[in-house]
């Protein structure tokens, strides 16, 4: 059983390693002539599309004291979410 | 949580429509330097208290209903919450309980990830990271902002008269700042420099062009990363870098990135880093 799981885990390396290899492979070594064009397609590739971002679509306010003064006023419940890390830029 | 019921439009309807919104970051509120105040901090802790008494879902990650003055009424584990119609329901049977007059958002919604406030003559870099896995950890991207102050920008920029074919190595302090943000997703968002074992990022002018120039920027970065805040199991992290740097004498720089290869552990991830636009 030992000698499967590492077994397992070996090939996942290899797999891990020969996709980074591939990928360098797909990206370069990318010349200086192609630099510019490259960097500047993948970097507005990898920004976040507007599906990462709904969650900005919703009406959060700063803080808890906020929320519970706005609650008082408008007569609406307060939804709470408290976790770890930071849920707005993903780091979480 | 952010890639579930906090993107169904559903849930977002009802919440903008009937509730007042707010998130927290436990980090904030606990520890030995909390960023918010102690009336913040209180709040946290009494609606916490208040759940206890009331037997309900308490801990770290919850979803939590509050009346509308504040107290506790409702809450979810996150491993339920994260089921977009379970935290309809809480949401439904609230409404029911409160009756609120649907309306308006309270307030206009707007990008909760921004960059900091900077001096006038600072320049800010705007990082996403994202893993190639989808699901979980996966589904939404990482982003930080990286401010370098005037002093930090004019370090990653070549001293005299500048040549094509010139190469030169960006500060390593600088360079570390920009790349110790080079992780995918994980719990753990300690990125102290420390972490870094290797580091580099060197320019080389492709072009100079009406007072303007163009350099290519290669790099690397290796250092250990915790994926779970607190544990001491770090894994490896490498990533190859290429980007482009371009400026002319006196003015702030504009500088892309972007991975080539990285990989965390066994977790392949892309890196993207450009500086944003000045004058916002």
């Amino acid at each position: 059983m030992f000698e499967m799981i590492n077994n397992v885990h070996a090939l996942r390396v290899i797999g891990v390693l020969v996709g980074g290899m591939v990928a360098t492979a797909c990206a370069g070594p990318i010349s200086d002539g192609n630099v510019v064009r490259w960097v500047e397609k993948t970097v507005a590739e990898r920004q976040p599309t507007a599906q990462d971002k709904l969650f900005d679509q919703i009406a959060w306010v700063a803080d808890i004291r906020t929320a519970i003064q706005f609650g008082k006023e408008y007569n609406r419940p307060i939804f709470l979410y408290s976790g770890m890390g930071r849920i707005n830029t993903g780091r979480c | 949580m952010r890639a579930g019921p906090l993107s169904d439009g559903r849930v977002i309807n009802i919440l903008n429509r009937n509730f007042v919104c707010v998130y927290a970051a436990n980090e904030d509120y606990t520890g030995p330097n909390p960023l918010v105040g102690a009336e913040e901090r209180a709040e946290l802790a009494r609606i916490r208290q208040e759940g206890y008494a009331k037997k309900l879902s308490v801990g770290d990650v919850r979803a939590y209903v509050l009346t509308p003055d504040g107290h506790t009424h409702d809450s979810l584990h996150v491993a339920a919450a994260t089921n977009g119609t379970t935290t309809l329901a809480m949401l439904q049977r609230a409404i029911a309980e409160f009756k609120p007059s649907p309306g308006q958002p309270i307030v206009p919604p707007a990008p909760q990830s921004t960059p900091p406030p900077s001096t006038a003559d600072a320049i800010t870099l705007h990082l996403v990271s994202r893993g190639d896995d989808r699901g979980s950890w996966g589904d939404v991207p990482a982003e930080n902002w990286i401010v370098l102050a005037h002093a930090e920008w004019l370090a990653i920029l070549p001293t005299g008269n500048v040549v094509p074919g010139q190469t030169w190595e960006f500060d390593r302090e600088v360079s570390a700042r920009i790349l110790t943000y080079f992780y995918p997703q994980t719990e753990n968002n300690d990125a102290r420099i420390d972490r870094i074992q290797q580091h580099s990022l060197t320019a080389k002018v492709l072009a100079i062009k009406d007072g303007v120039v163009t350099a290519r920027v290669d790099g690397y970065v290796r250092m250990q990363h915790v994926f779970y805040p607190g544990r001491k199991d770090a894994q490896p992290l490498g990533a190859d870098v290429v980007g482009v740097l371009t400026f002319a004498p006196g003015k702030p720089p504009s500088l892309q990135l972007a991975s080539t290869q990285a990989v965390h552990g066994q977790r392949p991830f892309k890196v993207a880093v450009r500086t944003m636009p000045t004058g916002r």
